[in-house]
This record gives C-alpha cells, structure tokens and sequence, in this order.
C-alpha cells in the first residue's frame, strides 16, 4: 500500500508539472490511475490499461510524453511503459486509427521535448509504430550527431519512396558521422538514387565513410558500379579488410545475379576466382565459385568437377559441398566416373558426398568399392552404401565383414545400428554363427543394443566360444536381451560361472530378469541362492540385494560389511550406495561415522545423502537427516553436497542452517545460493532475520551470475512485508 | 546457479580427447575426406611460432566466458580481443608470453596464423563477428546464442556457407552430456521419438519441474542513472552495432543479459541450450514453429523482463512449452497420444527401453570441432540447424517486446500480419557497423 501511495503521488507531481508548463487540461486523475498501475502484470490487465490510455485521446497521450520534460524525475520508467506498451498495442491488426493518433501525438510531443535522451526514447518508439506520418517529424533529426542514427534507422523500417528521398535529401548536406549513417540506411533499404553520390566515395581515405558506401552499392547492385567495386576488392587484396571491398563486391554479384543480370555476375566470379587464386585468399576462391554454383546451378557441374581437383583442401571440399546442392541423377554419374581418375582421398570423399544425399544412382558403383583395397575408400563406401542402400545392402555389407578386419567389420557394424528396415536384426542373427570373431563381437554388439529376446538363442551358444573377447561380448549382451522366462537360465550360469567378469555381467542380468516382472516378489528365491552360494561368490549377490531392497537383503549386505574380508566389504558398501529405497540410510550414516578409511566414509556418507535425497520421509526429516550428516562430513565436497540436498527441501530451518557458511570461504557460494532459492521460492519467509540473512548474501555472491542475483535478492527484500511474521 | 560454466569448459574440451600431431596424422591417413588440412602453425613462415600440430585460436571477449575458453585441447590462444584493457590485461597474463592483444577484432581477424576465431562477446556483437570471421577465411566457434536476431542468423548461414568455413555454436546438449533435469543423453530421446512409440504430434515441457531453470535473475532494471565510462573500457566499441545509450556499468559485462539491445534474459541465454536439443529430437532442424503464445507481466522497452508461460506450435502440431514459473507439477517431459516420458526416462509405456531396442540408432555426429576443421566437415551443431533454434528463443522474446502472441512463417521466417513484429526481424545496425 505504501509503495501505491508513493506511485501516485510521483504520478500526481509529474502531472502537475506537466499540466503547469503545457496547459493540458487531461483528466489528471486518470493519467495518475494509469501510471501508477504500469507495467501491466497479465494481458487482461494490459488491454484495460490500454484501453484507458485510448480513452484519454490524442491530448491525453501527448500530456504523458510532455512529463518526460519534468527534470525534477530522473525514473521515466512509469511513463516508457506507458508509450511502449501502448505503441506496441496500436500495432495489433485492426487498430490503425489509434496507431495514426499515436504518431500524430509522438510527433508533436518529440519536437516540445528538450531533453536528447528523453527525444531518443521516442523516436524509438517511432521505429515501432511510424510509417510515412512519422517522416516529417523525423527530418529535423537527420543531420543531428545525437539523433541521427535512430531517426534513420525509423526511416528504414517505415523504407517507402517518402522515407528514401528524405535520406538522400539529408545526405546531401550531412557531414561525419551523421553522413555514414545516412548511407549505411541508403544501403539498407537499397535506393538506387544514391547510387552516383555514392560512387565517388568508394576510394575515401575515411575507411568508414569507404565501407558504408561499398555496403550501399553492393546492396543496391546498380550494373554501373562494376569498376568501382571491382577496384575496390582489388585495392583490399581480394581478401578481408575493414572496408569489407572484397565481400560486398561478392554481394554485388549476388545482387546483380538476383537482379537479372547473370551475365555479368558470372563474370565477376571468374574473375574474383582468378585474382584471389593464392593460398591466403581461398576463402574469397571459394565465395567465388559458390557463386558460380547458385548462378549456374546443375550447369555448373563442370566448374564444381575441376575444383574437386585443385591444389587446396579446403577449395576441394567446399566444392563437393556445393556439388551436393544441385546434385542430380545425370551428375551422379559424372562424380561416379571422377571417382576412377581420383587419387583415394578424394574417392572417399565422393563417395561420402554421395551417401550423405543418398544418391540411387551411385548405389552400385559403391557396392563395387566395398572391394577397394584402398582402406579410406572402402570405409567410405561402407558407410555410404548403408546410407543409401538400407537393407538392401546388408548381404554385401556382411560379405565385406567376414573377411575384413577390425576396422571394417566396425564400419558395417555403425551402418548397421542405424540401419532402417524391419528384418535387420534377424538377417544379423542368421548370419552370426558363419562369421569370424572379429565380426561376432561386432554383431553381438547390434544384436544387444537392436535385437529382441528371442535373439538370446544366438547369443548362449556364443557363451562358450573359445574366443575370449566373443565370450566376453556374448556375456555382456544379457543385460540388454534377457526377460523374466530366463532368471532360472542366468541361476544355472551364474552357479557354472567362476570368471570375475561373467559373474559381474550375470548379476546385471539377473536384475534385468527380475525388473521385467515387477510383479513378483523375488525375494525368497534370491535369499535361497545366496545361502546356497559358495562364499567366494555371495559378493556377486550384493548388487541384486539392493535391487530387492528389503530388511533380510539390507541385513545380509550390513553383515558382509562389518565381517567380510576387503573384497566384501567394497562390494558390499557399493551395492548399500545402490540400494533401491531409504532403507540403507541407517547403515550407510553408521558406517560413516564408525569407519576410519577415508574412502569409505566418502563413498559411505555420499551414499547417505543420496539416500535421503530419494526416500519419502518430509522435509522436516530430510533437514534433520542432513544436519546429522554434516555434523560428521569432512570435506568442503561432501558438505556442498549436503547444502544443494538441504535447497531441494525450501524450508525455513534450512535456509538458516544455510546461512551458517555464509563466512565460510569454500562454501560460502553454495550457501549463499540455498539461501536465495530458498527464500525467494516462499514470499511467507520474511523478516529481520531472513533480510539479514538476504543482505548477507548480497555480499558474498559472485561469479558470473553474481550481480543478476543480487539484483534479483533486492528485487525480492524490496517486495517483503515489513515486520515479522507470526509463527515462523 | 553459475554451474554451467566450468561445465561447458569440462563437457567441451574434455582434456582426454587427444589431438596430438601423431594421432591426428593417424586420423588424417584414414579418414573419409580428401580435405585433411594443415593447422596454420605446421606452415610456419617469418614471425610465427615454432610448428605445432594443434589449431590456433583466436579469443574475441576475453570476461569470464572468453577466458574459460583458452585450455581446450588441441588449440592454442595466439590472439585475444576486448574492448575493456582489465579483461585484456588480465586474459594476457594467463597465456604465453607472445600472444597478441587487440582492442579491434577486425584487425585480430587479418592475423594469418590464426585458424579458428572464438566469439565470446555478449550476443549484439555475434553476428556481425561471426559474418567478418567467415569473410576472413577463419573457422568460427560462437558462444550461444548464436545471434540477437533473425536476420543476423540468415547471414550468418550465407557467409559461412559462401566461404566455406566451419562454425559451432557453443552449446552441445544435442550430442554430449546428460541434458539437464533429463537424467540422460538426448541421443536415447531422440531415438524414442523417432521410433514413434509415444505417438504424434509431442508436447515437451520446458521448466523447474522437467529440470531446467529460466534463470530470471537475469532481468535489467527499467531505470538507470548515466554514469562516466570507466577508462579502462571502450564504451563506444562495447556497444558497437547496438543503439547508442548513455552508460550505466549495469549495462555491461556481467549483467548485459538484462537489456534487449544486447541479449534477452534467460530465455536469449538458455534458451538455444535448452531448446536446440528439442528441434533436434522432433526433426525440426530445418523449420521453426508457426505460433508463439505468452503468458507475461508487460516489457519494458530497454529493459528484459520475466515471463511466466511461452507456448510454441509447429505447423504439425508439436508444441514446446516453456513453463516460467515451475507451475507445471508431475508434467512428464515429453506427452504424445501413445505415451509419456518423464525425467529420468521414466514413461507410462510399460517395457520401454526394451521396445525401444529393436529401433535404428539416430544418425552419428560430427562432434569433434578441431576435426571437423582439420578435415573440413560440418559440425553437429552448424550454422543452420543453430540459427533455428536460435529461432525459437528471438521470436518468443519478440513476443514479449509486444506484449502479445504471434504467428511465424517458418520458411520466409517472417511474422504474419505482424508489421511490427517484422521490424525486429533486420533491424538497422549502428553505422559503420554492418553484415
């Protein structure tokens, strides 16, 4: 209420000054009850308040710009958001009127203004609604240092034949700075009028003035700057200088070319390529021939064929780049047929070319090079024959596998993962057995991340292969493909199994099993196979106890790590930093503050906290869980942990809590910011203590965000009810 | 909150990705592409430094941002550029003694022996940077957002694409990382909607409850005092294209993002790190949506303000929604009509990941920039699939400038019968300055 009333009055005070000096006989107290409601919070409340600022009329409007003039308010705020919002709103379809009274009143009201910043806003504001009523308004300003640049900048928005002349008539006298703007807006809005002015100023010592005329010319494109613009690029060396003579002499072209004159412009590409044909102007070579390309299209496959040959990389791969544009079956065949002259590199490079746009044309020819001998060659066209051939280049594709290498049978195994096509998978499966162990780890690998379960029966006589890293991949693919029909399959593994590995890989599969029936309680059958496990192998169960996550599996794990030997104990600490629910807290907050060995208690207390981050107990819980843990934690890690836990739980307690590493060096910032998410989440938490809280923050905070939220703090304690609340 | 720089030096420059010379000629002897060029450094000449097999690197804004950017693996800094001489000071005393300093990047960007210039600037200054860059003949690695508006993107792809160069915008949710609340990569959301299990179209919520955090700190103050210039800082050059206004140290370095001459708020700055994954995994990298609805307090005209709801609808009836103020309770992230994806990949698809399985993989990307320039292929995260969904961040920001809802034509990427809207499409540039 109070902060209201001092609104109103502000608003009141600036009326009345405003109404002293202009003599505007507005309703004062409406102005007042608009400016003190500003900015707008929803849409409904903008369409009221705008609907009241056209209520006062074009008078009205203009007494609200007249108090910008009041040099006693320094804060214009209130009354910007007044002028925009309502510029803004007089722009939706069907409110042209308003918009015509607008710039009627904006007008008037920028020439009663003294004030240049106060002038600037408005003429801003112009940008955004003028059109040819605001021109005569805007040409007192045209030739002033100040307001020159965005009084042009709204003649080339409103760009009509009336705004243009108004340019040029200003060029004419406009000097410095005032005059590179004038031609840079020429420029933008293309008035070819300029174009002799212009002309002369190209080879100004001023390398500005030099720049904005060669933009304009380039953009307006008039066929008689040729000379000049070719001079121009010529002088910069054809290649970048701070007149941008060679890029906007590119431009040109394009304009030219878009203009109709494709002639000329394709004679400006040949010679912009011969003069710029040095190494550090392949850039400009390479503009040139793009184009070339878009001028001439799929004609320019002989140009595009050349300089896939030329002495530059980069030349030779911007020219398969823009051949990629305009590639046609016809040219297809061209790039086919250049494959054969090329040396390997640029084979390849071809050959991805056209499997990146999956060529048709050129899907046989590639089929061919998966014979290549030349290893860039063939990797290309394992790649791009999957691209474009999908399926039906899976046969060739596993004939390359079962006699390639490494490298190859990798190669088909990436086509093969993303290979579209409802049979890949089975056609894999089917040819498994006949391949080499290279290509059957290979293939397993696609089986395990494509296949369906019903591939297991290719994968388990793989489980005894011979070959170590067959096995091994075979052993690993089970977590992806078994369901809850093969838990008695994985028993009798596991119980066959003493390879530390296998046993690892088995346990993962065991839990897949198991999640596949969500249903059923596993916990009896899963008590029964650790009680019969021979105890070199009761480690491997750990893990799916804590998938179980019950009070038998969580007593079973305590145990082996208060009594097991080293090996149990990692074991068994890790599977409790699993466990599926809350209920290995307790533990895991015993065992850090029993144990002695640092890794332990880092892992242990980390575990806990994650613990209770995932449990359902209440916030108030998880804070006194929290503060239990860092009582006990040891390092500024472990204790940042606990302070982002302590912000996810946005009470009170916690913020306070928060606030005592507020002088702690190391964890200052994370405090800090759990205080300010926290309170600034809940506008009940106010206060003496939390604003002391709050201005102590502000102090600490830095960093990149440091100042945002600081300001965003400020924002907030300037929000607060004043006093305390009642029962915090 | 500021967690995401150490982040982005981390998750980019990932100190194990070996660029030595050995392995990259190793890479360059079989890889696919006849274009394997050679770091400007192995060609020596008068005044440059001893051979070296990594790429050079040019860094233009030296603040906080610029200067997490200089130990990325397989580069080395020979130049920086700022327009404060305490940032340039300070970013000098990190590097090698013979590193060159430059208050104008148009002089830094003529120096041979850089390959690669990193734009680390507020994002006014992007566009025009990246355009003069790609005029140069230098590679490009822009901080996001990619530009501060449409029509400086559309130039951005031409000059890129004119002169052949290589570009990345600095973010890569698309490829690397787990994407914010997700808890996992995009690469598997992505090859979720492609498989079609959740149906069409989808409906992806952006916001605290789906993980991602708008950032509304970020917002600047509707009135400032003018102020002195401190000396140190080339206030003028500082504002280069954007309109002249009298300066206030808010304006600049760390709070810059506040003020819609210069950027716009979380949404302009987080905005391409949370949604260019989106148009990724919808197959949008080509098109931007058809309308824009807000849900917002009034804007300010100088200053960025909060917002609390910002809709976006593709012509195929996709939408993303941008959730502001956390409302969106037990929303899962992604809706279709067959199914659900929550944080964590969690879904009301029973038997999911395994459905998903038998699916193709989403296609492979480039995603090794200093590759991607030593053999001149396009990066995952290039010049127009980045303009796009920097897209989608301007035209809602532009929505908000007018207090109101929008249609967009994505394929002239214009508004519809939205005369103002338009004039932010191209707006005029500060002379001399110019694209």
């Amino acid at each position: 209420m109070k902060k209201l009333l001092l609104s109103l009055a502000l608003a009141f005070n600036i009326l009345t000054a405003a109404v002293a000096q202009n003599g505007v006989t507005s309703d004062i107290s409406r102005i007042g009850s608009i400016l003190s409601k500003m900015p707008a919070q929803d849409a409904v409340q903008f369409e009221t308040q705008m609907n009241a600022v056209t209520g006062l009329g074009e008078d009205g409007l203009l007494t609200i710009i007249s108090m910008f003039s009041d040099e006693t308010k320094k804060d214009k705020s209130k009354l910007e958001y007044t002028i925009n919002g309502y510029a803004t709103y007089v722009t939706k379809s069907g409110n042209e009127e308003l918009r015509k009274k607008t710039v009627n009143a904006l007008c008037k009201g920028l020439s009663a203004l003294n004030d240049k910043e106060s002038k600037f806003f408005i003429i801003t504001q112009l940008e955004i609604v003028g059109k040819d009523d605001a021109i005569s308004c805007l040409q007192s300003y045209l030739n002033d240092e100040r307001l020159a640049d965005p009084a042009a900048r709204v003649l080339v928005r409103i760009n009509s034949a009336a705004s243009n002349a108004a340019l040029l008539q200003a060029l004419q006298q406009a000097q410095g700075s005032v005059r590179i703007s004038l031609i840079e807006a020429l420029g933008d809005t293309r008035y070819t009028p300029v174009v002799q002015f212009l002309q002369p100023l190209v080879s100004s010592e001023d390398k500005n003035l030099a720049k904005v005329s060669i933009y304009a010319l380039a953009n307006i494109a008039d066929p008689s700057s040729e000379k000049i613009l070719s001079d121009a690029a010529q002088k910069a060396g054809f290649t970048y200088d701070i007149t941008h003579a060679t890029s906007n002499y590119i431009v040109y072209a394009q304009n030219l070319a878009s203009n109709g004159h494709q002639a000329q412009a394709v004679k400006i590409a040949e010679e912009i390529m011969r003069k710029s044909n040095f190494d550090k102007g392949v850039h400009t070579r390479i503009a040139a021939l793009k184009l070339l390309a878009d001028i001439q299209k799929e004609q320019s496959i002989a140009a595009l064929l050349n300089a896939s040959v030329d002495k530059h990389p980069e030349y030779r791969a911007a020219a398969l780049k823009f051949a990629a544009d305009y590639l046609t079956p016809a040219n297809s065949r061209l790039w086919i047929k250049k494959i054969k002259t090329a040396d390997p590199g640029m084979q390849a490079a071809i050959i991805t070319m056209l499997g990146d746009n999956k060529s048709k044309t050129a899907f046989t020819a590639i089929l061919k090079l998966l014979k290549s001998n030349n290893k860039q060659v063939k990797l290309a066209a394992i790649k791009a024959a999957g691209k474009i051939g999908q399926q039906e280049s899976l046969k060739p594709l596993h004939k390359v596998m079962k006699k390639g290498d490494e490298q190859d049978a990798e190669a088909v195994k990436n086509a093969l993962l993303i290979m579209k096509g409802d049979d890949v998978t089975d056609i894999v499966a089917r040819s498994i057995s006949d391949m080499p162990g290279i290509a059957q780890v290979k293939l397993i690998t696609v089986l395990s991340r494509r296949g369906e379960p019903d591939k297991l029966q290719v994968i388990y006589p793989l489980l005894t292969s011979k070959d170590a890293s067959v096995r091994k991949a075979a052993f690993g693919s089970l977590k992806y493909l078994v369901t809850k029909d093969q838990l008695n399959k994985l028993f009798t593994l596991f119980n066959e199994s003493s390879d530390y590995n296998d046993l690892m890989e088995l346990q993962d599969a065991i839990i897949t099993s198991m999640k596949d029936d969500k249903s059923t309680s596993y916990d009896a059958l899963i008590l029964q196979q650790v009680e019969s496990a021979a105890s070199n192998k009761k480690m491997f169960y750990y893990k799916i106890l804590a998938y179980l996550g019950g009070e038998k599996p969580l007593q079973i794990v305590s145990d082996a790590f208060n009594s097991g030997d080293e090996k149990n104990k990692a074991a068994a600490l890790r599977a409790l930093t699993l466990w599926t629910n809350s209920n290995a807290a307790d533990k895991l907050f015993a065992i850090s503050k029993e144990t002695n060995n640092v890794a332990y208690f880092n892992e242990a207390i980390k575990g806990y906290i994650k613990a209770v981050s995932i449990s359902a107990y209440t916030q108030g819980q998880k804070f006194t869980m929290l503060s239990n843990a860092m009582a006990i934690a040891k390092t500024s890690d472990q204790k940042d942990l606990i302070l982002r836990e302590m912000e996810k739980t946005k009470i009170y307690p916690a913020m306070i809590f928060a606030g005592k590493y507020l002088d702690d060096p190391e964890l200052q910032q994370r405090a800090g910011i759990t205080i300010m998410n926290i309170a600034l989440s809940n506008k009940s938490f106010y206060g003496k203590t939390v604003r002391e809280l709050l201005n102590r923050t502000i102090l600490v905070l830095k960093g990149r965000d440091g100042e945002f939220q600081k300001q965003s703090i400020r924002k907030h304690l300037s929000e607060l009810p004043e006093g305390e609340p009642a029962g915090i | 909150m500021s967690d995401h720089i150490p982040d982005t030096f981390k998750n980019t420059m990932n100190p194990k990705e070996n660029n030595s010379r050995r392995e990259f000629i190793k890479k360059a002897a079989i890889a696919a592409t006849a274009f394997t060029i050679v770091p400007r450094f192995v060609l020596g000449g008068k005044g440059y430094i001893a051979p070296s097999d990594r790429l050079t690197k040019a860094v233009i804004g030296v603040g906080n941002m610029g200067r997490a950017h200089f130990p990325y693996d397989g580069t080395k800094v020979v130049a920086i550029c700022d327009v404060d001489r305490k940032h340039l000071q300070q970013a000098a005393a990190m590097l090698d003694k013979g590193v060159k300093t430059f208050s104008d990047y148009r002089e830094l960007i003529q120096l041979p022996e850089v390959d690669i210039v990193h734009i680390a600037t507020p994002p006014h200054w992007h566009g025009i940077m990246a355009i003069d860059a790609a005029r140069a003949g230098k590679d490009i690695w822009c901080e996001k957002p990619m530009t501060l508006t449409i029509g400086e993107g559309k130039r951005v792809i031409e000059a890129v694409q004119q002169h052949g160069r290589i570009f990345r915008v600095n973010t890569w949710f698309r490829f690397k990382d787990d994407f914010y609340g997700m808890g996992t990569t995009v690469k598997p959301i992505k090859k979720l909607v492609d498989s079609g299990l959740l149906g069409w179209p989808l409906t992806v919520n952006v916001g605290r409850h789906t993980g991602f955090n708008w950032k509304f700190f970020w917002v600047g103050k509707d009135h400032l005092d003018p102020m002195p210039v401190p000396p140190e800082l080339d206030y003028e050059s500082w504002l280069g294209p954007a309109p002249y206004r009298p300066y206030n140290p808010h304006r600049v370095h760390q709070t810059f993002r506040g003020y819609w001459d210069y950027s716009g708020g979380g949404l302009s700055d987080m905005g391409q790190h949370y949604l260019d994954p989106i148009q990724y995994f919808l197959g949008k990298d080509d098109t931007n949506p058809v309308s824009i609805e807000i849900d917002a307090p009034q804007q300010h005209t100088d200053a960025v303000g909060t917002w609390r709801r910002v809709v976006y609808t593709y012509a195929d009836g996709c939408k993303i929604v941008l959730d502001g103020e956390g409302k969106d309770v037990d929303v899962p992230y992604i809706e279709g009509p067959k199914g659900k994806l929550y944080p964590g990949f969690r879904s009301d698809i029973p038997d999911l990941e395994r459905k998903l399985a038998a699916f193709p993989d989403p296609e492979p990307q480039m995603t090794d920039f200093t590759e991607a320039v030593k053999t001149r292929q396009k990066f995952a995260l290039n010049e127009e699939n980045a303009h796009r969904s920097c897209n989608i961040s301007t035209i809602g920001l532009i929505a908000l400038r007018l207090n109101r809802s929008l249609q967009f034509d994505p394929v002239k990427q214009e508004f519809i019968n939205d005369e103002a809207a338009n004039r932010y499409i191209n707006p005029a540039m500060r002379a001399p300055y110019t694209i």
